[in-house]
C-alpha cells in the first residue's frame, strides 16, 4: 500500500514536471524541472516496467545457476555482488558519448533531445541493455555476434561482426576529432593532456612492479597527479616560451593522436591502457557525482529556447531535420547499440543471480541517461549565442569573430565579439570560436557550474579540468577501440592465413594494428582539414552506425523472444526495434539521396567537385577539395553499407519468425541447460 | 542511538570503499585466492604478480567499454 502511494506520487510529480517542460514557452525554465522529470520517470520505469519485464517477459529464475557460478574460475567468471556488477557495468558503458551527443543536439533546443533521452532510455536503451545482458547470461556469456549467428543464422552473425568492426573505427575517429578540437591552439589543454601520458605510465609501473595489483593506491596517486597537471598547465600557458612550444594546429594534433594511438596499440596494456582505465573509472564516478551536486546546488536556468528554428534542418552544427537526426545524434544516453557489446561481454560473467540483472542492465543505463540530462543542462545554461559561437564551424558562420557574431546574432541569438573574448580569457583560452565537437562548450558549461557552486575564482582551472576529464575518457576509447579492432581484424584474417590470426605473433600484431590505426586516422585527418569542422560529417555517420548496432541487438533479442513461450510479449523489443529501424533508414536515405549539399554525402561531393572545376574555391580550399570529395563519397558508401547490414539482420530475424509461424525448422534456442544454483545468497562475496 | 550513529557512518564508508574496490578490481586477487582455496581439491593460486598480468591480458582483449 505504502509502495503504491509512493509510486503514485512519483507518477504525478514526474508527469507534472514532464508536462511543465513540454508546455513551457518563451521564458527560461529551471533545470530542476528536467532533473525531477527524469528521476521520477527512471524510478517508475525501473520499479514497474523493468520489474514487469523481469517477471513476465524473460522470467528471471533466482534458482538457476548463472555462468559466473557454473564456470567460476576465480577470474573473469566470478559471482559478484550486485552493486559491484552495477558499478562495473555503468563504468563500462558511460564515457564521452552521453556527454557529446546531447551537447550537439541542443541546436534544436532543449525539448526534443530531453524527451528522447528520457523516453528513449526508459523504453529503448534500458530494455535493450537488460535483455541482452539476460540473454547472454543464459548463454554462458556469449557475445552479440555469436548470439546473432546461433539464433538468426550465419548471415546475421557476419553482419553483426562486420558492423561492430566498422563502428569501432568510426567511433575512435570521431572521438579523436573531439579531443583534437579541444586541444587546438590551446597550450594549457595540450600540456595537461600530454602530462596524463607519463602519469599513466607511472601508475602502470606502480601497480605492475612496485605494488602489484594495488589498483586503488595507483588510481588515487594518478588522480592527484592529474589534478596537479591541470593546475601546472596554467603555468605552462603563462610562460611565453612554453606557450609557443605547445600551441599546435589541428593537423599536428591529429598526427600526434594517430602516432600515439599506434604506439599505445602495440605496447603492453599495463604501460598505458590499463592504468588510464583505472584513473578514468575514478574520474567518471567523481565527476558524475560532482555534476549532480553542482546542478542541485545551483539549479541554473536553461537559456536555450525549447525549440529553435533549426528543427527545419538548417542547423549550423549538423544538417538535417529534428526527425530523424535528434535520434541519430543522441545515441549514448537514450539507446546505444554499443552497450549491447558490453552487456554480452564482461558483465554476464559476473552476474551471480538472474535477479540482479535488472539493476545492472536497466539501472546502469538509467544512470547513463541521467548523465546525458546533465550534459543537456550544461549546454543549455550557456547563452544560446555563445553555444552556437563555440559549436559552429568556421565554414558555416564565418572565419572571423566579427563575421561569426554577425551571422549568429542574425539568427536571433545575440552574442558579441567582446563577450566571446571575455569568456575565452576567463577560461584561459585564446579563442572559443568554432571549437566544434562539443567538448569545449560542455567544459564551459561545467566550469560555470562548478565555479559558481565551488568557488568562482577558478573558472579556467575548472574548464581545463573538464577538458582533461573528457580527454582521459576519449584516449582510453582510442586505445581500447584500436585494440579491440585489431583482435577482430586478426580473427577475420586468420580465416585466410592462419598465422595472421595468432594474437600474440608480433608481425601480425604490428600489421593489424597499423591497418586499424590507418583506418580511423584517415577519418580523423579528413575531419581536421574540413573547414566545416568535420564533426558535422562524422557524428551523424557515427550515430547511424551506433543505431544500426542497436537495431541488430534488438533484432537478436526479438528473434529470441519470439522463440519462447512468451511470444505475445515480443513487442517489448519489437517496438523500439521498429522505431530505430525507421529512424536509421530515414537518416541513411537522406544522407545518401538528399540533393542538398549540406545534408547528402554524394550531393556534397558533386557540389564541391563542381566548385573545384569552375575554379570557385580559394587556393587553400582547392588544395584539400579532392580529399574532401573522396571522403564524402566514401561516407556515402559506408552509410549504404550500414543500412544494408541492419536490414540483413532484421530480415534474417523476420525470416526466422515467419518460418516458426509456419512450423518450419529454425535454429534451436541456444540457451544453456538449467542447473540449480548452490550459491547461498548470504555466503556471496558481499560489498561490505 | 548515540552508539549506532558513528557505527553506521563507518559501516556506510566501509561498504562504499569495498564497492569501489570491487568496481576497480582492487580486490580481484583476494577473491581469486579465496576461490582457488575453496575448490575441491584446493588448487595452488598464482602469485599476485602473475595473476595481475594474466588478468590484464584478458580484460583488454575484448570489448569492455563503450564510448
Amino acid at each position: 500500500m505504502y509502495g503504491k502511494l509512493v509510486a503514485l506520487l512519483l507518477a504525478v510529480i514526474g508527469g507534472f514536471a514532464l508536462g511543465g517542460i513540454a508546455l513551457h514557452r518563451n521564458e527560461p525554465i529551471n533545470s530542476l524541472w528536467l532533473v525531477t522529470a527524469a528521476v521520477c520517470i527512471y524510478i517508475l520505469g525501473y520499479r514497474f516496467y523493468a520489474k514487469w519485464i523481469e517477471t513476465r517477459v524473460f522470467v528471471a529464475d533466482t534458482q538457476r545457476a548463472t555462468p559466473a557460478e557454473r564456470l567460476n574460475n576465480g577470474r573473469d567468471f566470478l559471482p559478484t555482488h550486485r552493486w559491484v556488477v552495477f558499478g562495473s557495468h555503468f563504468a563500462a558503458i558511460a564515457g564521452a558519448g552521453p556527454l557529446v551527443g546531447p551537447t550537439l543536439a541542443m541546436q534544436f533546443g532543449y525539448l526534443p533531445g530531453t524527451l528522447w533521452i528520457i523516453v528513449g532510455a526508459v523504453i529503448g536503451g534500458c530494455v535493450q541493455d537488460m535483455l541482452i545482458l539476460f540473454m547472454s547470461t543464459r548463454r554462458d556469456g556469449r557475445s552479440l555476434g555469436k548470439m546473432a549467428r546461433d539464433e538468426l543464422g550465419p548471415m546475421g552473425g557476419t553482419a553483426a561482426v562486420t558492423g561492430t568492426l566498422m563502428i569501432v573505427i568510426i567511433i575512435v575517429a570521431v572521438l579523436g576529432l573531439v579531443v583534437v578540437n579541444a586541444m587546438k591552439h590551446s597550450p594549457w589543454a595540450t600540456a595537461t593532456v600530454l602530462a596524463t601520458l607519463p602519469i599513466a605510465v607511472l601508475v602502470g609501473f606502480y601497480v605492475r612492479h612496485w605494488r602489484p595489483g594495488k589498483i586503488m593506491e595507483g588510481s588515487v596517486i594518478g588522480l592527484v597527479l592529474m589534478l596537479g597537471a591541470v593546475v601546472a598547465g596554467g603555468a605552462v600557458d603563462r610562460s611565453p616560451a612554453l606557450h609557443a612550444l605547445l600551441d599546435w594546429d589541428g593537423v599536428s594534433l591529429a598526427g600526434f593522436v594517430i602516432g600515439y594511438g599506434w604506439v599505445a596499440a602495440i605496447v603492453p596494456v599495463w604501460i598505458l591502457l590499463a592504468p588510464r582505465g583505472y584513473i578514468s573509472t575514478f574520474l567518471k564516478i567523481a565527476v558524475v557525482a560532482l555534476l549532480a551536486i553542482a546542478i542541485l546546488v545551483m539549479r541554473p536556468d536553461l537559456k536555450m529556447p525549447a525549440m529553435t528554428q533549426f528543427v527545419d534542418g538548417t542547423g549550423p552544427i549538423f544538417a538535417g531535420k529534428v526527425f530523424p537526426f535528434v535520434f541519430i545524434t543522441i545515441a549514448c544516453g537514450a539507446l546505444s547499440g554499443f552497450h549491447a557489446l558490453v552487456s554480452s561481454g564482461t558483465t554476464p560473467k559476473m552476474v551471480s543471480n538472474e535477479g540482479d540483472i535488472r539493476l545492472a542492465g536497466y539501472g546502469s543505463m538509467a544512470v547513463e541517461s541521467f548523465v546525458a540530462i546533465m550534459a543537456v543542462i550544461a549546454a543549455t545554461l550557456l547563452d544560446p549565442g555563445v553555444y552556437f559561437a563555440i559549436n559552429s564551424g568556421a565554414g558555416v558562420v564565418g572565419a572571423t569573430a566579427e563575421a561569426a557574431v554577425q551571422t549568429i546574432s542574425g539568427w536571433g541569438f545575440p552574442v558579441t565579439a567582446e563577450q566571446m573574448h571575455q569568456l575565452a580569457t576567463d577560461m584561459g583560452e585564446t579563442t572559443l570560436f568554432a571549437r566544434t565537437g562539443g567538448a569545449p562548450s560542455l567544459a564551459v558549461g561545467m566550469a560555470s557550474l562548478f565555479a559558481s557552486a565551488f568557488g568562482k575564482s577558478l573558472l579556467s582551472v575548472w574548464y581545463h579540468f573538464a577538458i582533461m576529464f573528457e580527454a582521459v575518457f576519449i584516449l582510453t576509447t582510442v586505445d581500447a577501440g584500436t585494440r579491440v579492432g585489431r583482435f577482430m581484424l586478426q580473427d577475420a584474417l586468420g580465416h585466410f592465413w592462419a598465422p595472421l590470426g595468432r594474437t600474440s605473433w608480433y608481425p601480425s600484431v604490428l600489421f593489424s594494428s597499423t591497418v586499424i590505426v590507418a583506418a580511423w586516422g584517415y577519418f580523423l585527418y579528413v575531419g581536421v582539414v574540413d573547414p566545416n569542422g568535420g564533426i558535422n560529417i562524422l557524428w551523424p555517420l557515427f550515430g547511424i552506425a551506433n543505431q544500426m548496432l542497436a537495431a541488430i541487438a534488438l533484432a537478436v533479442a526479438t528473434g529470441i523472444l519470439f522463440k519462447t513461450p512468451r511470444r505475445r510479449y515480443t513487442w517489448v523489443t519489437a517496438v523500439p526495434l521498429a522505431w530505430i529501424v525507421i529512424v536509421t533508414t530515414t537518416a541513411a536515405w537522406q544522407k545518401i539521396f538528399s540533393p542538398s549539399p549540406k545534408l547528402g554525402f554524394f550531393a556534397a561531393a558533386d557540389d564541391l567537385a563542381g566548385k573545384l572545376a569552375r575554379g570557385e574555391l580559394s587556393a587553400d580550399r582547392a588544395a584539400v577539395a579532392p580529399t574532401l570529395i573522396f571522403n564524402q563519397q566514401l561516407d556515402g558508401y559506408l552509410t549504404i553499407l550500414f543500412a544494408g547490414l541492419m536490414w540483413i539482420v532484421v530480415l534474417a530475424m523476420l525470416r526466422v519468425c515467419l518460418r516458426q509461424l509456419r512450423g518450419l525448422p529454425v535454429p534451436p534456442d541456444s540457451e544453456a541447460p538449467f542447473v540449480a544454483t548452490r550459491l547461498d545468497a548470504a555466503a556471496l562475496p558481499r560489498a561490505h | 542511538m548515540a552508539s549506532t550513529g558513528p557505527g553506521s557512518v563507518r559501516q556506510f564508508l566501509s561498504s562504499g570503499l569495498s564497492l569501489l574496490r570491487g568496481v576497480t578490481g582492487d580486490d580481484a586477487y583476494e577473491k581469486y585466492v579465496a576461490h582457488m582455496r575453496g575448490t575441491e581439491p584446493p588448487q595452488s593460486p598464482m602469485t599476485e604478480k602473475e595473476f595481475f598480468r594474466a588478468q590484464l591480458e584478458q580484460k583488454w582483449s575484448c570489448i569492455n567499454g563503450c564510448c
